[in-house]
């Protein structure tokens, strides 16, 4: 209106612009549309793999709850729970941190982590406030997976643990489940992991895991032997008891070795096979793979006689019993009489120096041979008189009688003697019967009368020997008594003969004293005699002669 | 044959000798008296014992021929042995003092004797000096129960030597006078028991 009212400022011509349709306040919800769009993408691309793991049950699981760790780290969530289509489990839909998805291998290990207690320990306190998760072991697969199998149990070996797989396997009735330890010299080295029963061999195979660095002791020649709780064994040689760990007191386990002798053998590097023995003996048997084998036909009982009792040779284990009355024989002969037992005997080349080998097997036979026809045979002998275990002696008998070779069922057969307990038995026998056959009951009359008589007679010799006793006593004192009193009286009578007042001693004395005055008689002529001994005859007795004289004389000398 | 016999006997009688011809002594001779009844007032006195030297052990008498030289005689012998002679003679000259009863060691009553008396004989012979010696010692032991109530025994020693000279020739005078020194003996013990006794 204002163009009008002045010309010089005539209207322009109205510059006629287009009018904007879309308003700049849509760029707002463009924008959160891009933001919306961008959140979306990083969420997409930000989360990690999705898996189904498949459980038997979900006990405790919680979708969107239940969390999946690994070494107590959170790696992902469960999604979703649902049940299999056959109705056998339960599908868990677990969604993954995006940095684990590099670690999904196929041979992962999921297990459901709750308060567990066992023989081996009390496990997932931690989850009684917490709930239960599920655990994930890493695998060592090269392939990547996003279904997995959860397993019913933690696993006893993680997978990827250094060490080495081993299968064990017995006939045995040994029972071992997982868990159950392997110990060696007392160190617990590993577990038992899994268990499977082969129908076809009716073998249990045993699949056990040792750890590193103790499955180096794993060689050829390892053999593994049972030593569950206390065992005791009761052999020829007598009682031995032995256990191992205290674990293996309250479970059962087993241990390993090389048995003394043999070499240590090359390490084992990939799974193998090895036999539980059921002692330490039983594989320690084993190290010698040859052995000849005999039969021995037993006369007597085989009581006490087991399979594996050993055949000794003047004292050393050369072997042991194969086998007892297996051989095929038919039940008729064993009733028949004179049936011989077999005893299928092995005697193993390795144990007498020789190689373990078909050469060492060569020349036992030959030996064998040449011995029997010298008077090699085998004999039955107690081996320990508390159970009269058996076993199988070899010894020389160089005044057997000969013996013609012969098989048995195809075996060799090394005669037999009559063993020492037979012998003894036979003889007791035999005086068990004579017994038998006496009369007992007219020798126990004939007896009971014999001693009632021997029985009064002893009364009348007892009384009889009472009599003579006092008799005898009485005699005795009287005699001894009037005899003492005799040679008293006549030592009495000796002695008053011989005192100084008696008739004895004055005759005593008076003979000594005229034999005194005899011999004074005699001086002077003894006298004379000695000067002049010829005097006697010759000369008159008179001599020389000095008298005393009177005072009135000086020389009192005179001669007769 | 007869000159043979003869000549035998003639020989047999030329060698007979003359036998020896033996004197025996006595040392005291029979007494013509006979003791009295000893009289038990008297005290008592026992002659306990009597020693003799060992060279008068013998028979023969002895004769001093010089001053350490002795001769025995053979034909002059004791008829009994000197020391019962000289004990047998020494009683009898003490009793025959009347002082007191001297009774042998054998007597009864020897017991109750107060005074004891012990002889030693040392010399008992003849010399060629003409003389007869007798010597020794004796001890008297006195009981002094009269005067001394805690019965004190007194003992005293004594030694004798009595000699006599010889007045005739032979052993008999000599054997008589050795019979008068025992006498001489008695008297000096009997004094010396006396003095003793008193003491």
């Amino acid at each position: 209106m204002s163009q009008e009212q002045s010309p010089s400022t005539l209207p322009e011509e109205a510059i006629v612009k287009p009018v904007r349709t879309v308003s700049k306040i849509w760029l707002v919800p463009i924008v959160a549309l891009f933001i919306g769009l961008w959140m979306i993408y990083y969420q997409w691309s930000n989360q990690g793999q999705l898996i189904t793991i498949q459980f038997k049950t979900a006990t405790g699981l919680e979708a969107g709850k239940t969390k999946i760790k690994t070494r107590d780290v959170d790696i992902g969530l469960v999604r979703n729970i649902e049940l299999s289509e056959d109705l056998s489990g339960v599908l868990v839909t677990v969604r993954m941190d995006k940095k684990v998805s590099p670690i999904l291998h196929a041979d992962n290990q999921f297990w459901i982590v709750s308060p567990r207690v066992s023989l081996s320990g009390i496990s997932g306190l931690g989850t009684i406030l917490s709930g239960p998760y599920i655990n994930m072991a890493p695998g060592i697969n090269q392939e990547m997976s996003d279904e997995f199998v959860a397993l019913d149990a933690p696993p006893v070996t993680p997978a990827g643990t250094p060490g080495l797989h081993v299968t064990l396997n017995s006939e045995s009735e040994f029972a071992y489940k997982k868990g159950d330890p392997v110990v060696y010299k007392g160190i617990k080295v590993g577990e038992f992991e899994d268990i499977h029963f082969n129908f076809e061999e009716r073998i249990v195979y045993y699949n056990t895991f040792i750890e590193a660095p103790y499955h180096k002791l794993i060689t050829s020649n390892t053999k593994f032997w049972d030593i569950s709780g206390v065992q005791m064994e009761l052999g020829a040689s007598g009682v031995k008891v032995s256990t191992g760990s205290l674990e293996t007191l309250l479970t059962n386990g087993v241990t390993f070795g090389i048995p003394e002798g043999m070499p240590v053998g090359e390490q084992i590097e990939e799974r193998s096979f090895f036999d539980i023995h059921p002692n330490y003996a039983s594989a320690s048997e084993e190290r010698f793979k040859f052995n000849a084998q005999y039969v021995i036909l037993v006369k007597d009982t085989i009581r006490g006689l087991q399979v594996g009792a050993p055949v000794e040779y003047r004292g050393v284990i050369v072997g042991k019993v194969l086998s007892i009355n297996s051989l095929e024989n038919t039940q008729e002969d064993l009733l028949k009489q004179g049936y011989d037992i077999p005893v299928v005997i092995s005697i193993q080349p390795g144990r007498i120096q020789q190689p373990d080998n078909a050469e060492g097997i060569a020349f036992i036979r030959k030996q064998t041979s040449l011995w029997i026809e010298q008077g090699f045979r085998a004999t039955l002998k107690t081996g320990n008189l508390l159970t009269g275990a058996l076993f199988v002696d070899l010894q020389h008998y160089p005044d057997a009688p000969h013996f013609v070779a012969q098989q048995h069922n195809g075996y060799e057969v090394i005669p037999t003697i009559t063993g020492e307990f037979s012998e003894i038995t036979s003889k007791v026998t035999a005086i068990l019967d004579n017994i038998n056959e006496i009369k007992l009951k007219d020798l126990s009359d004939n007896a009971n009368t014999m001693l009632s008589q021997i029985s009064q007679t002893a009364q009348s010799l007892q009384t009889t020997a009472n009599a003579v006793e006092s008799l005898l006593s009485s005699v005795q004192q009287d005699q001894i008594s009037s005899t003492l009193a005799e040679t008293l009286a006549n030592i009495s009578n000796l002695t008053r003969d011989y005192s100084a007042d008696s008739d004895t001693y004055k005759e005593l004395n008076h003979t000594m004293r005229s034999l005194q005055g005899i011999i004074q008689e005699l001086q002077p002529l003894l006298m004379q005699l000695n000067s002049k001994p010829n005097s006697l005859i010759f000369t008159n007795g008179d001599g020389t002669r000095l008298i005393p004289k009177a005072k009135q004389t000086n020389k009192n000398e005179a001669t007769k | 044959m007869k000159a043979i016999t003869i000549c035998l006997c003639m020989l047999l009688l030329s060698c007979t000798s003359e036998p020896l011809n033996v004197r025996y002594y006595l040392l005291h001779t029979p007494v013509n008296k006979v003791l009295p009844q000893s009289d038990t007032t008297k005290p008592v006195a026992v002659l306990q014992s009597l020693k003799v030297a060992d060279y008068l052990r013998q028979s023969s008498l002895v004769l001093q021929v010089d001053d350490h030289e002795l001769h025995f005689s053979r034909q002059d012998v004791w008829a009994e042995k000197l020391q019962s002679a000289f004990y047998n003679a020494l009683l009898q000259d003490l009793n025959n003092k009347g002082q007191r009863n001297y009774l042998a060691s054998s007597a009864p009553e020897a017991t109750v004797a107060n005074t004891v008396i012990k002889v030693q004989l040392n010399h008992f012979h003849a010399t060629d000096t003409s003389k007869v010696v007798s010597s020794g010692r004796y001890w008297l032991t006195a009981n002094n129960a009269i005067k001394d109530s805690n019965k004190t025994l007194v003992t005293s020693a004594h030694s004798f030597y009595f000699e006599s000279d010889l007045t005739q020739d032979g052993y008999s005078h000599g054997v008589e006078q050795l019979r008068k020194l025992i006498g001489k003996l008695a008297n000096q013990i009997e004094k010396d028991i006396a003095a003793l006794v008193n003491s």
